[in-house]
């Protein structure tokens, strides 16, 4: 028979409860309140064993991924690892978890399968590594949100083998992120990839170049699969196939001030959907594609881009079910010389061999798309648009067929120097103070981050909140605005 | 209350203080545990072998081979709206599985071939196109891939 309740034992059985209480209490809590701001990676003394103190680091970062929690930076020291770092929990809107180098410090990780891997984790900041060589892609999410990727290299990932290839940044289920500042290159895939419903993500001021399966021409700098996204600010150029690219899946997004330039090259090796030369080295294939490539999707703005010098048409849209508006809008953009010449192979240069224009836009694909505010020009005689199946040579015979592009402009948009990839405008330029404020997505800053200018020697032309946009990723600075604004 | 009662009663009340110690360090313990108990459950998911996945994505392989090899530059009318039912069908079954997985590799490479099989599918409104041609060769592409992760 168990004792009677005596007051003795009642509060003790309270006291119990209360001890008990508070150790639930304590180690709820305890993970977040009691950390350390800081756990540390690298260097002398090191031991995996430890507790992260700048004393007595860690020796690999995918041990402080393994106890960092919310609110905690992992400062990492100079120097080469091998691990792939795996997050185990997750930071929160306030407190992210931070990895980064220790200051002045320079990381690099290489030939894990992966550098980062975010997956079933969010409120992760990853900032300034250098991720390479790694056999999978250099960076893996998935299921996340809050994940902000900035200024980290992702170069060499994968092998250009059937079977064996790897994305830069492979980005699935990702949503309301950031994927900022990073270098993504010589990839054998492509370089940033948006897929299953990664959507209200900012994808900005990234450089995604030379990128390249290598046996088949398929690389691009970004290829969206998923809807809802901001694309701005990005320099993409060089690869495989097209810069920027959106296929099904991939609608509504917005596309705004980016730079697509010279996704062309030449390659000796045997692509299964090569494009060979019809003279010079006639055993080699063409590579490259569109600047802003859209396939089968609907809804988007492709507005104050840059493009130039691409294989196939700079801009273009394709494929939207007949019948269908597309929802597209295309305004403020400069696009240059696209599809007008391509390598040979052997030093000299050939029709380029698909698509043309400086913008197409397909039969299927004409009801609901809105074009305006474009400048467009070529350098040699050729295919300046396309509408449906009709290519123009001249805007002015364009706009009287399509009744599209009123305020479009054919003239060379003056940059500083196309051959050296700098699409800043000089002074006179017919893209000065001529853009449309109001197209959708049209951003208050340009893609270096500056505010529009007002140029006192040119007459605005443009519409909207402000008509002295200009078209194109970058405002001109006049000479008395730079002395004002330094 | 006699002297022999009295102890009792002090070691019972000195265990029951032992007893909620270890509970409440036990309790703590667990969910110290537990809070980082979800995370090797994601980090285990993440790093699943795709064994037990061979099977159905040598499955869906040799479905999408077929399907879509049965699609040249001439399919047209019914021929072609049977290709695309078909193509419908092993969508649905690479999206289906590319959700299930629990394997990061095989959820990736299923997914890209969700992915471009989506793109194929519309792409057969122009069979003849350089388009149709690229996204064929993307997709055999991802065949390759998905059988050499399974070994093949």
């Amino acid at each position: 028979m168990a004792p009677p309740h005596t007051p003795a034992r009642r509060a003790v059985l309270a006291l119990s409860t209360l001890v008990a209480g508070l150790g639930l209490a304590v180690s709820s809590v305890g993970a977040a309140a009691g950390a350390a701001a800081y756990l540390y990676v690298g260097g002398g003394g090191c031991s995996d064993t430890g507790a992260g103190t700048a004393a007595v680091p860690f020796c690999t970062i995918a041990k402080a991924a393994k106890v960092a929690v919310a609110g905690q930076t992992v400062l990492v020291s100079s120097g080469t690892y091998t691990d792939e770092v795996f997050p185990w929990h997750s930071g929160t809107a306030g407190s992210p978890i931070i990895f980064q180098p220790a200051a002045g410090a320079v990381v690099t990780i290489a030939g894990a399968k992966h550098g980062f891997t975010i997956s079933n984790q969010s409120w992760i900041t990853v900032s300034g590594f250098t991720v390479r060589d790694t056999t999978s892609n250099a960076f893996y999410v998935f299921n996340a949100t809050g994940v902000r990727l900035s200024n980290n290299t992702a170069r060499g990932s994968g092998s250009p083998v059937a079977g064996a290839t790897a994305y830069g940044m492979y980005l699935n289920s990702m949503t309301g992120s950031v994927v900022t500042g990073n270098l993504v290159t010589d990839n054998s895939a492509s370089g940033i990839y948006l897929t299953n419903g990664s959507t209200g993500n900012q994808i900005t001021g990234n450089e995604s170049s030379w990128n390249a399966y290598g046996y088949v021409r398929n690389a691009v700098g970004i290829d969206l699969r998923a809807p809802g996204n901001l694309v701005s600010g990005n320099r993409v150029h060089d690869n495989e196939d097209s810069g920027i690219q959106s296929y099904p899946g991939g609608d509504r997004n917005t596309i705004v001030d980016n730079v697509s330039y010279h996704n062309k090259g030449f390659t000796t090796a045997a692509l299964t959907n090569c494009s060979a030369p019809p003279t010079g080295n006639t055993a080699g294939c063409i590579t490259g594609d569109h600047g802003i490539d859209d396939f089968g999707v609907t809804g988007s703005s492709v507005v104050g881009n840059t493009v130039y010098d691409n294989v196939a048409a700079g801009i273009n849209l394709e494929g939207v079910a007949s019948g269908t508006p597309s929802g597209f809008t295309f305004a403020d953009n400069i696009s240059v010389d696209n599809a007008a010449s391509c390598p040979d192979g052997a030093g000299g240069t050939v029709k380029c061999p698909r698509t043309r224009g400086d913008i197409r836009v397909d039969a299927t694909s004409q009801l609901g798309t809105r074009l305006d505010y474009d400048l467009v020009n070529l350098s040699v005689s050729g295919t300046m648009m396309v509408w449906g199946s009709t290519s123009y040579t001249s805007l002015a015979a364009f706009q009287a067929a399509s009744g599209q592009e009123s305020h479009a402009r054919q003239a060379d948009p003056r940059w500083n120097g196309p051959a050296q990839a700098d699409f800043s405008l000089r002074a006179g330029s017919p893209a000065i103070d001529s853009a449309d404020s109001g197209a959708p997505g049209q951003p208050a800053l340009d893609a270096a981050g500056r505010p529009r200018v007002d140029d006192p020697s040119t007459p605005n032309s443009g519409i909207g909140v402000r008509s002295y946009d200009d078209r194109g990723a970058f405002e001109y600075q006049p000479p008395t605005t730079r002395g004002a604004t330094s | 209350m006699s002297a022999s009662t009295t102890s009792t009663h002090r070691w019972q009340l000195l265990l029951g203080v032992a007893l909620t110690i270890v509970v409440a360090l036990g309790s703590a313990f667990v969910l110290t545990g537990a809070t980082r108990g979800a995370a090797p459950a994601a980090q285990s998911a993440a790093a699943q072998p795709l064994g037990g996945d061979c099977p159905d994505i040598g499955s869906l392989v040799a479905a999408a081979s077929t399907t879509t090899a049965s699609t040249t530059a001439t399919t047209h009318g019914a021929s072609a709206a049977a290709v695309r039912a078909g193509l419908d069908t092993v969508l649905s079954r690479a999206r289906g599985l590319a959700r299930t997985t629990a394997s990061d590799d095989a959820r990736e490479s299923v997914q890209n071939l969700a992915d471009d099989l989506a793109a194929y599918r519309l792409s057969m409104t122009r069979p003849a196109t350089d388009r149709h041609a690229d996204i064929a060769a993307t997709v055999r592409a991802d065949l390759t891939a998905l059988r050499r992760l399974c070994g093949h």
